[in-house]
């Protein structure tokens, strides 16, 4: 059917072409002798001959009225410019300079988060290794049974603590259990803002405290150079970590005194920063994708 | 008249001059934008927005013949004009039957006999009922060949369509009004039914 039509057209494409006089001497012999042949291809083309004449016979219709341009008819007056077209300019370049930043911001992000990962990695691990130092020094002291360890260690839920507690002898850390909380807290207190940052802090005097572990997997942090502090003063920032049950009731009062203790929900720390981290661009796309719209808005505005 | 005198003198302003080509060509102008557009009214909107807007563009016509430039202004606007059409089609079928007399020379210059004047008067409502009844590309390109007389290398440029596309609109509009007429060819008179009774 469809086949049988589109021959017709074509055909007819013929015909009208053979009517013009467009068709090449080799159409034209070939669709002669087919109209030869075919009569009910020459009554076709007949029907199309007659109307193509009776269009060409149409009589010309005059015009109603005289055309006449007036000077007030060609001037063209300047249309004033809507609002929204006049701040169009404005828009298109707003929307570029937003989309500039939201293209910055995001590469900056993307390239800061490959570097931040692997540096976000150590402040769980020192944390973890505090932890774990006062676990194992409380269980020397018996104060903390070997099953109290777990509850200890999952206050920070870092892998790294295990294997520190391993890398770390228990035997450097028995001999201060007695100065838990005595001296800790002035001596945490004299520390610099984020000296408990990380390994460049406490371990950064060449002493490689529990909290310098992820600076290196060795375990001579803690017998190796002499620390600026006495060592005594070491467990104290694992006081931080122990709950006060794990204290032994012989300790002074002043043991019971705790420092600010990160909470399992602080610890995704990295996370909370990354998240706000992609706010603004997710913001700045925001104002982009709005800002375009206004632009074409305005620009289609007359 | 001299063309490119009155040209030249319409480009530095003289509107004078300008208004001297539209008397010249104002009835070809006018005539097409019936054809095409199939009301008096529409037709004479689009002639008047050719020649202002011929007058306003005046420097880009390039040379060659004034006439098919003039042709081709008004062709688009017709086109424009079709287009809005099919967005928003306001005219019945119903409205082509009530066309106006100006419109129909017969009636407004009168013929020999009042029975020939009424047949041709008939054949030409019926042979605008059809143009009309095509669409408009196919339209366009049946009125620039058979009602206008332009090739079709004119039509393409007119148009702005390749050649081979000209040939295939045109005789798909050919064939469509073909049909058309075959279809109403009780009211045709005698003499010009496309088929033989016989």
């Amino acid at each position: 059917m469809w086949g049988k039509h589109r021959a017709q057209d074509k055909m007819d494409e013929r015909l009208s072409a053979y009517i013009d006089g467009a068709l090449s001497p080799r159409e034209r012999a070939r669709l002669e002798k087919q109209l030869a042949e075919d009569p009910a291809l020459r009554a076709r083309l007949e029907a199309l001959r007659r109307t193509v004449a009776l269009v060409r016979e149409l009589p010309p219709v005059p015009a109603p009225r005289n055309f006449l341009l007036s000077p007030g008819m060609v001037a063209q007056p300047a249309r004033p410019l809507s609002p929204a077209r006049r701040l169009a300019p404005a828009l298109t370049f707003a929307t570029a300079i937003s989309g500039i930043l939201c293209v910055v911001l995001l590469v900056a992000n993307l390239t800061t988060a490959g570097l931040v990962e692997p540096m976000a990695a150590p402040v769980p691990l020192a944390r973890g290794v505090e932890t774990t130092s006062v676990a194992e020094v409380a269980m020397a002291d018996t104060a903390v049974t070997p099953e109290d360890t777990p509850s200890l260690l999952r206050a920070f839920p870092t892998e790294e603590a295990p294997a520190a507690s391993l890398a770390m002898p228990s035997e450097s850390a028995t001999p201060e259990v007695p100065w838990l909380g005595i001296e800790t807290p002035s001596i945490i207190e004299e520390l610099p803002p984020g000296a408990m940052g990380g390994a460049g802090g406490i371990g950064g005097g060449g002493a490689n405290w529990g909290g310098a572990a992820p600076a290196g997997p060795e375990p001579r942090g803690i017998e190796g150079a002499p620390s600026p502090w006495p060592e005594t003063e070491t467990p104290s920032l694992g006081i931080a970590a122990a709950p006060e049950e794990t204290i032994p009731a012989t300790l002074p009062p002043e043991a019971k005194v705790v420092l600010p203790t990160p909470t399992p929900e602080a610890v995704p720390i990295s996370e909370t920063a990354s998240l706000s981290s992609w706010l603004p661009v997710g913001g700045l796309a925001l104002l982009t994708l709005a800002l375009a719209v206004m632009t074409v808005w305005a620009w289609r505005a007359r | 008249m001299d063309e490119s005198r009155l040209i030249a003198a319409a480009r530095s302003g003289n509107l004078d001059a300008f208004n001297e080509l539209v008397l010249a060509y104002q009835d070809r102008v006018y005539n097409l934008a019936y054809r095409i557009l199939g009301d008096p009214a529409s037709a004479e909107d689009a002639t008047q927005e050719a020649f202002i807007s011929a007058y306003q563009h005046l420097s880009t016509f390039r040379g060659g013949s004034f006439l098919s430039w003039l042709l081709r202004t008004v062709a688009n606007r017709c086109y424009d004009e079709l287009r809005r059409r099919k967005r928003r089609p306001a005219v019945s079928w119903e409205s082509f039957g009530e066309m106006d007399e100006e419109a129909n020379p017969f009636l407004v210059n009168g013929h020999p006999t009042p029975e020939e004047a009424a047949q041709e008067a008939e054949l030409t409502h019926l042979l605008q009922m059809a143009i009309t009844s095509l669409p408009p590309d196919q339209r366009i390109v049946l009125v620039l060949s058979d009602v206008e007389g332009m090739d079709y290398a004119a039509i393409a440029e007119t148009v702005r369509i390749p050649v081979g596309t000209v040939k295939s609109r045109l005789a798909r509009a050919r064939a469509r009004l073909r049909d058309f007429l075959q279809a109403r060819g009780e009211l045709l008179p005698r003499k010009y039914r496309l088929e033989n009774e016989d």
